[in-house]
């Protein structure tokens, strides 16, 4: 094997003392540590695969036939390796910026229910524009190209961007106001709440039949299944034999008109839901009073005058969000620089068993012969930072909980399955962002566990009646974001899936095939 | 030496497990060897390839039972430029869903609130490439999709390209109703269209509807599918059914869209904004293996690329254009098709409210 691997590992003890760069530290300093966690930073390394060969191996495919990845290459190396290429050294955090481990608790995990420690590991940290994930990020997604090449070398694309998002919103906000404007919000709000009652009373009802017709299947099939074999009608039809059934052709003909009547009352149900809904106040049915006043709490917040302000709601988070969209794009006109992050590179070939499908004469859709086939993979990333993540873990009596928190950017991800090729045959997501936030240590603890059949779970407890006001205003929501996209070539602009909560999640492992 | 890592499964149930001996507090006892042996713990991802058309797949399929509960402020996926004849609105993005939820609240503003969570079987993120003209391999497209998933979708449905294959049902009475409502009718007198729905009396009338262009209910234009789609409702040239034998005959020729988005007099092209709320899979079956929708997913390609239905047991594929898709397609056929959500025809001709997501005062945007 021939590894090319450089690196100082720089091992910072008692953070607390930490403050400039380094110097010796005397007893008297020495003394003062409480030795309540680690530092580290690595400086001036690189990693190069070279020619050594490795394998990922126990995987399988749906047939249970086991698979081989072979790593043909792999490296880590500085921003602006060319994907590996040179041995560009790399940094990851300074002693200003380290790594930390240690045990937390109290004002130092704010959100850790009290009493409760937590080991905690925690990324390089930087409060500024550029280097702070979250605002570069955003600034990210609304500039869309990547800063620094040909066309993409005005940083304010964003704040036009957002402006045009933001006008898109306030638009919105006004048209409410206006149409409400001689009824009031918390006039609007009243009625609704009086006519959802109906609603309420009749959604139950909608539930009731809908276990109704839940209960008149499972007895049909039942019964069909009992029924006997000669002339048979597909299920949900009845036999033809009138008074002549045996009895359990009638039993389960019987069970058929059971089972209609239970759609009719379920329909019926549904009618009356509708109506109720459809109630009209203001000139407005209650759909659209609902609707409308939904959006705008959305927007601006749920009224709490007849005027409603808008200072909250995401026409207000537009507006934060639009604040570091500027202070980025400012700080990048006045030549300000990111610290340079990581190239990761993977390149892999593995054999997989290839199912051949192909049009027949006839215009049918055959499955064919399965035979080998040979790929190539590779996944390159440039620009990485994994600047201000973390990670509390604990255990309490129902095992290992966590909350977590990745703040993930690269300015390119490739995806290519060519080795002599260009960016315009791969796969390259430019400008990625991933804001991923699992569990709050007190509202919504993230639980793993291991089952005992050996699968795994991971489980974030639901919001409830009694916490849903802490919960909405301090859980952290998720991001995830593509400045552009494009396959071979072609642009298929950008991706976002922004303010994601999770609610409630019960997430178990299943052998494949099940 | 070839060193050798195995895969996520066994690194995370390693480290779980040791994590959990650090935690020390939880109940736990350690295995036998015969209970470890029988652990093969290698088959929570699988992968699988196949070749149609020309385009080769790979597919990373993850064993999984997943309940969600889960409110998005915005979900946009291939937000470009485009100007073609078959995109068929103003909106900038392929599918632009804003407020999406899935799963619900009960009860949502009360001391019983609960969550309903929306369920998914086996995700899996599939690949597939194609070699150009050049003889080179090339990444054509990407999706994410599921084994089966059931329970509320909900979202303020901006633009969604891609299949959105559903089922009106209802009684004619509730369209002759409605019908009349519309057109300030206290009887029908010489309309024909309300007479014909009259003389449907309470039969059960049916349409498929599916993703179409406002004004028309065209589904393609100039033989392209169309994109960006803000309605969806009975296909121009479609109609509404019925198995009523008296009406089988009667009801397609009165109650077809002809090509102006109504049938028999009624609006046969809905709003995507009316449907607030809809049911993936089959509400009526609680049972995911029975009752989930089979064949969800969502992708992105450069090209017309044709996914594998995994719904489909005559190996169907999905046709799919460039950009971003998303596909709710039915699965089956006859009386066994499930169709990823069924309206009845009153919340179709009213619209679909939205099913509480949030906990407390606000439905969405929590």
């Amino acid at each position: 094997m021939n590894r090319h691997l450089r690196e100082i590992l720089f091992i910072l003890l008692a953070l607390p003392g930490l403050s400039m760069a380094m110097e010796a530290l005397d007893d008297r300093e020495l003394g003062e540590v409480s030795g309540a966690g680690v530092g580290f930073f690595l400086d001036d390394f690189f990693y190069d695969q070279g020619s050594a060969s490795a394998q990922v191996s126990g995987l399988k495919d749906s047939q249970g036939n086991a698979l081989t990845i072979d790593l043909e290459r792999a490296y880590i190396k500085g921003d602006g390796s060319q994907r590996g290429a040179l041995d560009t050294p790399a940094q990851v955090g300074t002693p200003l910026h380290p790594f930390t481990l240690k045990v937390v608790s109290g004002a130092a995990a704010p959100t850790l229910p009290s009493g409760t420690q937590a080991l905690q590991l925690t990324t390089p940290t930087w409060d500024d524009p550029l280097n702070d994930t979250h605002q570069y990020g955003l600034w990210s997604y609304y500039q869309g190209c990547l800063y620094g090449e040909a066309g993409c070398t005005n940083p304010t694309l964003a704040q036009v961007a957002i402006d045009t998002e933001l006008g898109g919103l306030e638009t919105t906000r006004n048209a409410l106001l206006a149409r409400y404007q001689s009824v009031g919000f918390l006039t609007l709000k009243s009625g609704i709440d009086q006519d959802m009652l109906l609603v309420e009373q009749r959604r139950a009802q909608v539930a009731t039949e809908t276990t109704d017709v839940q209960g008149a299947y499972s007895t049909m099939e039942t019964l069909y299944a009992a029924a006997p074999a000669n002339s048979k009608p597909e299920l949900g039809e009845k036999y033809g034999c009138g008074i002549f059934c045996g009895s359990a052709a009638q039993a389960y003909n019987n069970s058929v008109d059971d089972y209609q009547a239970q759609l009719d009352e379920l329909a019926a149900a549904q009618k009356a839901l509708g109506e109720a809904w459809s109630v009209e106040r203001h000139g407005y049915s209650l759909n659209q009073r609902a609707t409308d006043l939904d959006e705008f709490s959305s927007l601006c917040g749920a009224p709490t005058a007849e005027s409603p302000t808008c200072v909250v709601g995401r026409i207000q988070k537009t507006k934060d969000n639009r604040n570091s969209v500027v202070l980025v794009a400012t700080t990048l006109q006045n030549g300000g620089t990111r610290v340079k992050g990581l190239d990761v590179g993977l390149e892999t070939t593995f054999s997989l068993p290839s199912t051949a499908y192909s049009v027949d004469g006839n215009g049918n859709i055959i499955k064919g012969a399965t035979t080998t086939r040979n790929d190539f993979f590779s996944i390159n990333l440039e620009g990485f930072t994994l600047n201000g993540a973390y990670l509390n873990l604990w255990g309490d009596s129902t095992g290992l909980q966590g909350e977590a928190s990745l703040q993930m950017y690269t300015d390119k991800l490739v995806i290519g399955t060519c080795r002599n090729c260009t960016d315009a045959n791969r796969l390259v997501a430019k400008n990625l962002y991933f804001d991923i936030n699992l569990g709050q240590a007190s509202l919504q603890p993230l639980n793993f566990s291991v089952l005992g059949d050996g699968e795994l779970r991971l489980s974030l407890p639901s919001v409830t009646w009694n916490n849903h006001q802490a919960f909405y205003q301090q859980v952290p929501k998720s991001n995830i974001s593509v400045g552009n996209l494009s396959m071979g070539g072609v642009d298929l602009g950008s991706q976002v899936v922004r303010g994601m909560r999770v609610d409630y999640l019960d997430m178990r492992t299943v052998n494949l095939p099940r | 030496m070839r060193p050798t890592c195995y895969p996520l499964k066994s690194v995370l149930t390693l480290l779980c497990g040791s994590l959990f001996v650090c935690a020390a507090q939880a109940e736990l006892k350690p295995m036998a060897d015969s209970e470890l042996a029988e652990i093969t713990g290698q088959a929570l991802i699988t992968l699988d390839g196949m070749t149609y058309g020309g385009f080769e797949y790979t597919r990373v399929n993850l064993g999984a039972d997943i309940d969600l509960m889960t409110n998005i402020d915005e979900l946009r996926l291939g937000n470009y430029s485009r100007n073609q004849p078959n995109t068929v609105s103003n909106q900038p993005a392929d599918i632009r869903i804003d407020n999406f939820a899935l799963g619900r609240v009960d009860n949502a503003n009360s001391s019983n609130a609960s969550v309903v969570p929306f369920q998914v079987q086996d995700p899996y993120l599939e690949f597939a490439f194609k070699v150009n003209g050049q003889g080179v391999r090339e990444v054509a497209g990407i999706r994410l999709g599921f084994g089966r998933a059931r329970g509320d979708l909900s979202g303020d449905m901006q633009s969604l390209t891609g299949n959105m294959q559903g089922l009106v049902i209802g009684s004619a009475s509730t369209a002759r109703e409605f019908y009349m409502q519309q057109n300030n009718l206290n009887t029908c007198g010489f309309d024909l269209d309300c007479i014909a729905l009259t003389v449907a009396g309470n039969a059960e009338i049916y349409s498929e509807i599916q993703l179409v262009k406002n004004g028309t209910g065209d589904t393609t234009v100039n033989g392209q599918p169309i994109n960006r789609a803000t309605h969806i409702g009975v296909p121009n040239g479609s109609s509404f059914n019925t198995d009523n034998a008296l009406l089988s005959g009667l009801l397609p020729s009165i109650a077809k869209n002809n090509g102006d988005c109504t049938a028999s007099g009624l609006p046969a092209c809905f709003p995507l904004l009316n449907y607030k709320s809809i049911f993936v899979g089959d509400r009526t079956q609680a049972d995911l293996s029975i009752g989930g929708a089979q064949g969800v997913f969502f992708s992105l390609q450069n090209q017309n690329v044709p996914w594998q239905d995994l719904a489909s047991t005559n190996n169907q594929f999905v046709a799919t254009q460039s950009g971003a898709f998303a596909n709710f397609a039915k699965s089956g056929e006859g009386a066994n098709t499930i169709y990823p959500f069924i309206v009845s025809l009153y919340e179709a001709l009213n619209g679909a409210a939205r099913v509480p997501t949030c906990i407390g005062d606000l439905s969405k945007g929590c």
